[in-house]
């Protein structure tokens, strides 16, 4: 049952499934992924603000274009697609919930890590189910969650995967005009 | 589709392809190009193909990079092939950084000046147009003020900021007298320096597969074609002095069958990088060419040159100001070391490079660890690493070389390769105190602690010199105007052709010597070719 005995999952270790379009109530379950996890690290966050995530809104286009083309990838040769990972997602939570809805995502999130928090007694989910909810979902999530903007939590300017970073940014602070020596000479 | 003929057959897609097909089909629309690529089409500003590579970190493309269990490397300095060069439509330019700064004017003269390495057989004032319209080609943004080069024209786009991480470097140049600058770059003004330039989601970064696609797009140029998966393993002659065209095998998509065909053509031009070029030079054997084509006086494939990393590291305790790596390329550098009076030893290329906190901060793979949000509060000020790093300049020396390896092939049915690189003593001399100089920039930066130190082995990232120009069959592979010796219509243009490639990355100077050829192939070469095309 443990996750941490299996071993670590590869893009090859993805689930086989269909590509599909994800549904509107797909859609919502997956952002309740996301939202637990900016809720968990407080990233789209102001304590000023109600609801506090209001900001994550601002980022939520660009995951939904994520998901989308995870799940459905279009061209001639796609990508493999995410639909099988993000229904094991929804069907490992639903069953977390159903188990103990209050340590569902300190299960989810710890997965893998030392420490790790089992599954509360019932959950009827495997190891092999966890892990790839984290792996392929969770993990996932977290990287966009930092690169559209999370990032900024952590007074950075710019990051890898953020769109309009340093250069088009109008708040970004960059160096002061500097005077050549040599030109100026 | 066996007998057909073309006016020009390019091998190889990359930029140098890109950019003769490019002003050949400007001044002759009704050309007709054929590109011959062994390497696959990857889909370039692909939205899932980005998406995966900032989710996960994998790009698209890293099945076309060299196996590292088909390195044959010899002599006293390991070669790394792997990661240094691509075999996919676009060539290295689907993943390369895109710094493109211009030779200096004694770069051209470094045999002269030094009594090593190769001179040139033109030099910067008969490229220096050319390097104009290569920064317009290219889309570079740089400072037309800079002094290091002369300049007829302003760089067509401005130069990207300082960032705030350059600060302290800035006023630690001005302490050891070196005079910074901004690093000229290939990316157009649409860029979003989004950091991931590896695989750029808009097209922003110079890509030579998107200027090929572009061509095949165009209604005006209907005799252009790129062909992918298509493996030359021949240059066929006709007599001693004309290519006729290449025999090559067509590939399944997969890369499990294969079909030979051939394609006659007017003008051969090589556009395949420092060592597939030589090599199938050296596989075109035949009865007027019994060591491979070029090959008479057995140079070609010799005079590898190497562009190798030296660098610093330092550490700094805290990180006031949570400075991370903001793009993904360097914002500052400079040329101080990059004049006559270093190439005896070996000029540098300075610039700074961030360490850590990595591309993301370090914060995703913390959150992927369960860490807390306070940890990663405190792992934002610090502590930081930073480095200061150059290219060396190596000289091209006989000894070392590029062999074909025809017995095995690679993943796209290429011949393997042997690389000899041996460096004397007096190289590894040179490299220390060169990198003494760099120690000594950052010693003078107190908030750092110097932490590690590179020297690189032999690396291909700006491989040069094995079918150098020289004046003389016997001193070179190539003429003046890239053709080779012996030959009227068969041509290289790869930075196999430079003698010498100074401290700087070679794109910039390999995409100025292609238009010049195009030139010369469109009859606008009066300026330039002379007898035998050497112009001094």
């Amino acid at each position: 049952m443990d996750p941490s005995t299996l071993r670590p999952l590869g893009p090859g270790d993805l689930l086989k499934g269909e590509a599909r379009p994800l549904s509107p109530e797909d859609l919502e379950r997956l952002w309740e992924i996301l939202a637990a996890i900016n809720a968990n690290w407080r990233l789209f966050w102001d304590e000023d603000e109600d609801p506090k995530d209001h900001s994550l809104l601002r980022m939520r286009s660009s995951w939904r274009e994520f998901v989308h083309l995870r799940s459905d990838p279009p061209g001639p040769n796609p990508q493999p697609s995410y639909a099988a990972e993000y229904a094991n997602a929804i069907t490992v939570v639903d069953a977390l919930k159903s188990a103990d809805p209050d340590a569902v995502w300190d299960i989810l999130f710890s997965v893998g890590t030392p420490g790790a928090q089992p599954p509360s007694a019932g959950a009827a989910v495997t190891a092999a189910q966890l892990l790839h909810a984290k792996r392929f979902v969770i993990d996932e999530f977290m990287t966009v969650l930092v690169t559209t903007g999370g990032f900024k939590a952590f007074g950075g300017r710019n990051t890898h995967g953020y769109m309009a970073g340093s250069r088009t940014s109008r708040t970004v602070r960059i160096s002061a005009p500097f005077t050549f020596p040599e030109r100026d000479a | 589709m066996s007998a057909e003929t073309v006016d020009y057959l390019l091998v190889g897609s990359g930029v140098a392809s890109a950019s003769i097909a490019t002003r050949l089909l400007e001044r002759n629309p009704g050309a007709s190009i054929l590109v011959l690529e062994a390497g696959p089409r990857v889909p370039s500003r692909d939205r899932r193909l980005w998406w995966d590579y900032v989710a996960t970190g994998q790009l698209p493309y890293e099945n076309t990079y060299d196996e590292t269990k088909n390195d044959i490397s010899t002599g006293n300095t390991a070669w790394q092939m792997r990661q240094t060069r691509m075999m996919i439509f676009g060539g290295t330019t689907v993943h390369w950084g895109a710094w493109t700064p211009r030779m200096k004017p004694e770069d051209f003269y470094l045999f002269t000046n030094t009594g090593g390495g190769g001179d040139w057989l033109v030099d910067y004032d008969d490229l220096e147009t050319y390097y104009c319209d290569a920064e317009d080609f290219l889309g570079v943004g740089g400072d037309s003020e800079e002094r290091w080069t002369r300049r007829s024209r302003p760089f067509p786009l401005p130069p990207f900021p300082y960032l705030e991480a350059d600060e302290e470097f800035i006023e630690a140049f001005h302490e050891n007298g070196i005079v910074p600058g901004r690093m000229p770059v290939a990316r157009f003004n649409r860029c979003m320096t989004t950091g991931t330039c590896r695989y750029c989601p808009v097209g922003a970064r110079y890509n030579a597969q998107n200027t090929h696609e572009a061509l095949e797009a165009a209604e005006e140029y209907a005799a252009f074609e790129v062909r992918t998966h298509c493996v030359v393993s021949r240059i066929l002659v006709d007599g001693k002095r004309r290519a006729k065209g290449v025999e090559y095998v067509r590939m399944s998509e997969d890369y499990s069958t294969r079909t030979n065909a051939t394609v006659f053509a007017n003008t051969v031009i090589l556009c395949a990088g420092a060592i597939e070029s030589p090599k199938l030079l050296q596989l075109s054997t035949s009865a007027e060419w019994e060591s491979g084509i070029g090959n008479d006086h057995d140079l070609v494939g010799r005079y590898l040159v190497s562009h190798s990393f030296i660098g610093v590291i330092g550490t700094a305790v805290a990180n006031p100001r949570k400075l991370i790596t903001e793009f993904d390329f360097p914002t500052l550098m400079s040329r101080t070391y990059d004049t006559e009076s270093y190439q005896e030893g070996g000029k540098l290329l300075l610039f700074r490079d961030q360490v850590l906190p990595g591309p993301q901060g370090g914060w995703v793979s913390m959150m992927h660890q369960n860490q807390s949000r306070e940890a990663m509060d405190a792992a934002a000020e610090g502590p930081r690493q930073t480095g200061l790093s150059a290219f060396f300049e190596e000289k091209g020396v006989k000894t070392n070389y590029v062999r074909v390896r025809p017995e095995r092939t690679n993943q796209f049915g290429l011949p393997l390769t042997e690389v000899h690189f041996s460096r004397t003593e007096q190289v590894m001399l040179n490299m220390n105190r060169r990198l003494a100089l760099l120690t000594e920039i950052f010693s003078s930066m107190s908030a750092y602690t110097q932490s590690e130190t590179t020297l690189e082995g032999a690396v291909g990232y700006h491989a040069s010199g094995t079918c150098r120009m020289g004046a003389t069959p016997e001193d070179g592979v190539v003429d003046g105007d890239l053709r080779v010796h012996g030959m009227d219509n068969l041509y290289v243009c790869s930075t196999a052709v430079f003698p010498s490639v100074g401290a700087v990355n070679p794109t910039l100077t390999l995409v100025a010597m292609a238009f010049r050829l195009a030139d010369h192939l469109n009859g606008d070469d009066d300026a330039s070719a002379t007898t035998n095309g050497a112009v001094r």
